[in-house]
Formats: C-alpha cells, structure tokens, sequence
C-alpha cells in the first residue's frame, strides 16, 4: 500500500480552509465588539480522520497519517448559568431603580423640608392660635393659617394619589396585550421555532439566539423570570416571584416539549393583574406603588398617604377637642368622620366672630398641641425618609451587584480585541504556513513529473 | 473580582460606572454645598429630618413665646403708665380735699373744688378705659368692653377674670388687674361705693349751692386707702413686667441652644464637606484620565505591519 500522491494537498487545502474560516470568525468577531448582544465565537477545529497504512507484512501495525484538520463547529460564548444570575439581577435592579426614581420624586413633591411646606404651615397655624389667645380679634389670621395648612395637606395628599395612579396606568400599558411584555415574549416565541428548525436541520442559530438573548435581557428588566432551556434550543420563559416560584398557571412563553414548538401565537400568556406585584421588576414596582390597599406591606405609596391621613386625622380630632369640647358646637375641621388628608378643610361655620368668642383659654388648649402635632409630623418624616433611604440603598446595591455580574457575563461572551488580535496573527500565519506547504508539495510534484516525465516518451 | 477574560465591553462599562459613580458622589456633595445642608431631603437622613421637624417646632414655639411675652409687656407697660396717672390724679384729689376738709374756704372756692374734683373723677375714669391695641387693659378678658361705662358700673356689671399670656410650656403671666379693687365696682356718686363713688359725692357736694364740709375728714382715710391699693395693683404689674424680662432672657437662651442643636442637625460642616469635594473632584478627575488612557490603549497599538 502506498502513500496517494496528494493526500498532503487535502491536508494544507483543509488548513487553509479552517485558518479561513479562523479569519473569517474573527473579522465578525471584531466587527461586533461594541454590540452589546453579541456572544463572541470560537470556531472548534479537530483533526480529520487519519489515514492508516500497512508498511510491512505479518504483525506489522502500520502508520497513521493526518489529512488535516476539520471545522467541527462554530460555537457561541455563552454561559446558562451566568445568564440565570443576570436575568435575575436585571429584574432586581430595575425593580429597585424604578421604586426609588418613583418615592424619591414623591419626596421632593411632599416638599418636606424643613423650613418649607407643611412644616412651616403647621407652624404657623399654632402660632396663630397663640395670637388669637393674646388678640381675639385675630380670628381671619387663624382661618388663613388653617387653610393653608389644610390646603397643603389635600395637595400632598393629591401627589401621592397622582403618582399611583401614573403607576398604575404605566403598569397597565406595559402589559397590556401589545405592550412591552407581550412584544418580547411573542419575539421569543417566534425566535424558538425559528432556532429550533435552524437546530433541527443541523444548521447554525448563533445569531437567531443572540437577539433571543437580546430579547430576553429586555424582558428580565421588566420582570423576575425563569429561562429553560429545552433540548431542542426552544426557551420556555417562566415568571416567578421573588423567592423564584412561578408566578401565574402557565408561563409567559411556553417552548413546548421536544420535538414540537409552539405556534408563536398561542405560545405567550400574559400574566394576571393581581399577579403582577410579585413579579418584580419594572412591572412588580411599578404594580406596588399603584397598589392602594393601605394593609398591604408592599404598597409604599399607600402606606404613605394612609401615613399622611393618621396625622391629619389626628390633629383634626385635637383641635376639634380643644374647640368644641362636648362635641355638640361647631368644630374647627371637617368632615366630622371619615377625614383624611385629602379631604380636610376648614369649617365653613368658622367665623373670625365666632373665633373671637372663643376665648384665650380654648386658644391656649388649641396651641398646646403644637408639640404632639410636631411629634406627628416628625414621625411621617421619618417614615417617609426611611421608606425612600430604604429603596435608593437597594438601588445602589443592586446596581452594583448588576454591574459585577455584567462584567462576568461580558468575560464569558463579550469579545476581547486583544484576543482577537493575537487570533488573527495565528490565523494568518496558519494560512500562510498552509499555503507555503502546498507550494512545496506542488514542487515536490512538479520534480517527480519532470525527472521522470520523459519516460516512455 | 478577578475575571477569567478581559473583554472590550467590560472595560468600557467598569470605566463608564466608576465616572458615573464619581459624578454622583461630586453633585450630592455639591448639593450639600450650595444649600448648606446635609439634609436636603427625609431620605438623606431619616432620623435627622425629623429631628430637625422637632427642632424647627420648638423653635417655633420659643417665638409664639417671646411675641407673647412682647405683647404682654406692651400691655402692663400700657397698664402701669394709665395707673400711676391715675395715682397722681388722686393725690391731686387728696390734696383738694384736704384743704376743703379745713374749713377755711368760702362757698364759691368749695364749688371750684367740687368742679375740679368732677374733672379728676373724669380724667381717672378715662385713664381706666386706657386702650392697647384696641383692647381695654383694664378690662381683664373682657377686652372689647370699657372697664367703666357711662352707667358708671366696673364692665358693664360683668364678672372679671385675669389675661394671662403664655411665656413658657408651662408657665403663664398676669398681664391685667382687677382695678375694681381699688376705684369700685359701682362709681354712681348716690347709689355706688368705693374711691369714684366717693369722689363723686364729695363732688357734687361742694358743687351744690350750700356747700357743706362735713364728713370730709372721715373722706380722707378712704381716699388714703384707695391710694394705696392702687400702688399696689401697681406693684403687681410691675412684678409681671419683670417675670416676662426674665423669661425673655431664658428663651433667648433656649432658641440659642435649640438654633445650635439644629444646625449641629442638618447643616453642613463647610471645611469637612469642601474638603470631600475636592477629594471626590481629585478622583473624577482621575476617572476620567483612567477612562481615556485605558480604553484607546489595545494591542493593535503594538503590531505593526
């Protein structure tokens, strides 16, 4: 048995093809270094079979010989593992990020400083009432101090339940049918049965599960999610709460079970309305803060102003006391049940005349609950205050803790121009390499062809 | 954190969040600079915003005090300037009466005397009805009603009852005086009693056509006696003058302490917090250097070729 003649020539065409294909990897490679969505590519090279041949009789093994080298496939940079965390981060991040750009607008709206706003009106309310026990023809100056303070407490009152129902309508349009939630879960779906086919019939779907990748880091920001991955590439994509069960009957984008994927249009179920809170997320955030069930623990925005109604309600019911002890007269606040901080007003049955009968003792009583409302109010403050440190605190965290495993993510799948750089000089001298072998083979055979060309002739 | 790959993006984005994070710390502490405060909003320092909403309410407090204790000093300064005219008014009267009570004047010097003695009672009841501000300080809560009317009779008949001004969380000032005590609830020269009565009397009996001069002495003592309560309604109002100046001082103390312990509170220490911006503005500065020798530098610098 003997050696073919241009068995070598296989072997350097197969290397200039896989330094080729080497070249062409890395090009794309670097061409796509600032795309964020892009997993870097390695192109997989093995050695083609060898060729055996007998050299001897009896026992004799024999020898291999290489006939190159062989593209055995072009993979992705991708990590499962690392993604889950991303995906989990992003819905934290942004869950967090939006509940603090949202209570942190609310306290600057609330305008507590203190020299500002309801502070200052509280206290000019007390101090008029100092005035009247001094000067009982000072009853307007006690009406005007009232209803600015009053008028300070419905507009407070007013934000907060403007902001929640901004929430709850910013909420409502994202997952709507057609909205943001629904555009890409229905990409995903139409993206799994493309990348399933591409699968099935052996192809390449590097790019189809880049933008599904794409996609799916848009939806993670939106909400808590869960991606698995079935064997034939399709995502199934589940949403789940924060201690990562599943949220809702069926999940946001079924992938079927193998072989078969579902039809994109049937594949996506938007969730409930009363499951979006404890999704997380943008969506989970948003739904908390529209949330206006005061008993809920997760509902700050309501929290808040059940907060705000507490303290008008109590200073109502103090001032109310000290004015119309026995409950039978005219009191200073109305409504006389159910008041809250949006309904507060002053009652029109107050006079200045009517104030100046009142007498200093009842101007004295009134003033002594200046401390107690302070009290109050220094207490809202610092609920208000805790509630909004609390929320930009695990902002901050959790945007580092998004940055640290972005930065993981990019190690696995971003791509480094230095290493492609150091790829490309390998690639290029391996062609070159490959292409001066085949010149030396050529020779080779141009030599045995001339120096034994003329026999027979 | 040590990483298997350095990849472009990855350096990018670690350079971009560092000078994000520098920019940020540098307006907070810019912030901090232009308002003077650390606590520009509850959420800086939750528990320092309601403290300061306490402070700024005591502080409040301490200045209802003090305008009070203004008020209240207007009011008993107001009070003692109507009472010792009055008291000068009555030695006049004494001094008339006892140069009556003599015997030496002729009928038509006595009627003088009576004359002037009409005007005196006059001129007291006018110095009773002394106004502050609108407000007769005479007439204890009842501020709108003269302390003596036309009828003669001390508010109108009405009972008396003190003004206090508050001029501490717990302690109060008696800023008026029941003058009934000293001039009569009922000054009707014929039916009242007490020093106006009296006076009107004499009054008009040393105006009448026969003048007489008896009983003039017995006169004296109670005129003697009205003097001296006077002084002495005069002493308390005095005493309330000073109990408000010492309350002043205490307050004055008081909003001093509670100004301090504000501003230990939210103010910004201007050394500490300029020295923190030029550390920070040091460091951005630093970043951005970092940012733009790191990311032009890449191994394509380096082959040639």
């Amino acid at each position: 048995m003997t050696i073919p003649t241009y068995s070598g020539m296989g072997a350097a065409l197969s290397g200039l093809e896989a330094m080729q294909a080497g070249l062409d990897t890395t090009s794309n490679n670097i061409a796509n270094a600032s795309n964020p969505d892009y997993a870097q590519e390695t192109v997989n090279l093995v050695d083609s079979p060898s060729l055996r041949f007998y050299t001897g009789g009896g026992d004799n093994p024999g020898v291999e010989v290489g006939t190159g080298v062989m593209i055995q496939s072009i993979s992705r940079g991708d990590d499962q593992f690392i993604d889950g965390q991303y995906w989990t981060a992003n819905a934290n991040s942004s869950y967090y990020a939006t509940l603090s750009s949202q209570l942190t607008n609310t306290e600057q709206d609330l305008n507590m400083s203190s020299t500002a706003g309801l502070q200052s009106a509280l206290n000019s309310f007390f101090s008029s009432w100092q005035t009247l026990a001094s000067t009982p023809t000072t009853g307007s100056g006690v009406i005007g101090a009232a209803q600015t303070l009053t008028q300070q407490l419905n507009a407070a009152s007013q934000q907060i339940s403007t902001l929640q129902s901004q929430a709850g309508t910013e909420v409502a349009n994202i997952t709507a049918s057609g909205g943001e939630l629904d555009q890409y879960a229905s990409s995903i779906a139409q993206l799994n049965v493309q990348i399933a086919a591409q699968n099935a019939a052996g192809l390449s779907s590097n790019a189809l599960q880049d933008q599904r990748a794409a996609a799916i880091d848009k939806l993670s920001a939106l909400a808590n999610i869960k991606v698995t991955q079935q064997t034939n590439g399709s995502d199934t994509i589940t949403l789940v709460n924060s201690s990562g069960a599943p949220v809702g009957a069926a999940p946001l984008v079924d992938g079927g079970t193998p072989p078969t994927v579902p039809d994109p249009t049937t594949a996506v179920t938007l969730p409930a309305a009363s499951d979006l809170p404890s999704i997380g997320g943008t969506i989970g955030a948003l739904a908390q803060l529209a949330d206006t069930n005061a008993s809920d623990p997760n509902a700050p925005l309501a929290t808040m102003q059940s907060e705000l109604d507490t303290f008008a309600d109590n200073l109502a019911t103090r001032v109310n006391n000290a004015v119309n002890p026995g409950g039978s007269g005219t009191d200073f606040f109305t409504p006389s049940s159910g008041l809250t901080a949006a309904n507060i007003a002053v009652n029109p049955a107050v006079t200045p005349a009517s104030l100046a009968g009142l007498g200093s003792t009842v101007a004295s009583a009134v003033y002594s609950g200046q401390t107690q409302a302070t009290n109050d109010l220094a207490t809202f403050v610092s609920q208000v205050g805790n509630t909004v440190a609390q929320a930009t605190d695990s902002a901050s965290t959790a945007s580092s803790l998004l940055t640290n495993i972005s930065n993981q993510r990019q190690s696995v799948s971003g791509v480094s121009l230095d290493q492609e750089m150091t790829n490309l000089i390998t690639y290029q001298q391996g062609y070159q390499a490959s292409a001066r072998v085949m010149n030396a083979l050529q020779s080779v055979i141009q030599t045995l062809i001339t120096s034994v060309g003329g026999a027979g002739l | 954190m040590t990483f298997s790959r350095i990849t472009t993006l990855m350096t990018t984005n670690q350079i971009l969040g560092e000078i994000n994070q520098s920019q940020n710390a540098l307006a907070t502490t810019e912030q901090q600079l232009s308002t003077g405060k650390t606590i520009n909003a509850p959420s800086d320092n939750p528990y320092g915003a309601a403290l300061a909403v306490q402070l700024n309410g005591q502080l409040a407090q301490l200045n209802d005090y003090n305008s009070n204790i203004v008020d209240g000093q207007a009011w008993t300064q107001t009070g003692s300037t109507a009472i010792s005219a009055m008291q000068s008014d009555v030695q006049r009267a004494q001094e008339l009466v006892t140069e009556a009570a003599n015997g030496t004047m002729s009928p038509s010097q006595l009627n003088d005397v009576g004359a002037e003695l009409t005007q005196i009672v006059a001129a007291i009841k006018s110095s009773a009805n002394t106004q502050y501000n609108g407000q007769y300080v005479f007439s204890g809560t009842a501020t709108s009603t003269p302390a003596y009317d036309a009828s003669g009779s001390y508010l109108s008949g009405g009972a008396y009852s003190p003004v206090t001004r508050q001029i501490g969380p717990a302690s109060q000032s008696t800023v008026s005086v029941d003058l009934s005590q000293a001039l009569g609830t009922n000054t009707d020269p014929a039916t009242g009693s007490g020093l106006l009565s009296e006076l009107g009397a004499i009054a008009n009996n040393l105006s009448s056509g026969s003048p007489s001069t008896s009983g003039l002495s017995a006169a004296l003592s109670d005129i003697q006696d009205g003097l001296s309560k006077l002084s002495s309604l005069a002493t308390n109002l005095g005493a309330a003058t000073d109990q408000m100046t010492m309350a002043s001082t205490t307050i004055s103390d008081m909003q001093t302490s509670v100004t301090a312990d504000l501003s230990n509170d939210e103010d910004a220490n201007m050394a500490t917090t300029m020295t923190t911006y030029s550390n920070e503005e040091a460091a951005f500065t630093a970043a951005l250097k970092a940012g733009a020798s790191i990311v032009q530098t890449s191994l394509m610098d380096f082959l040639t070729g």
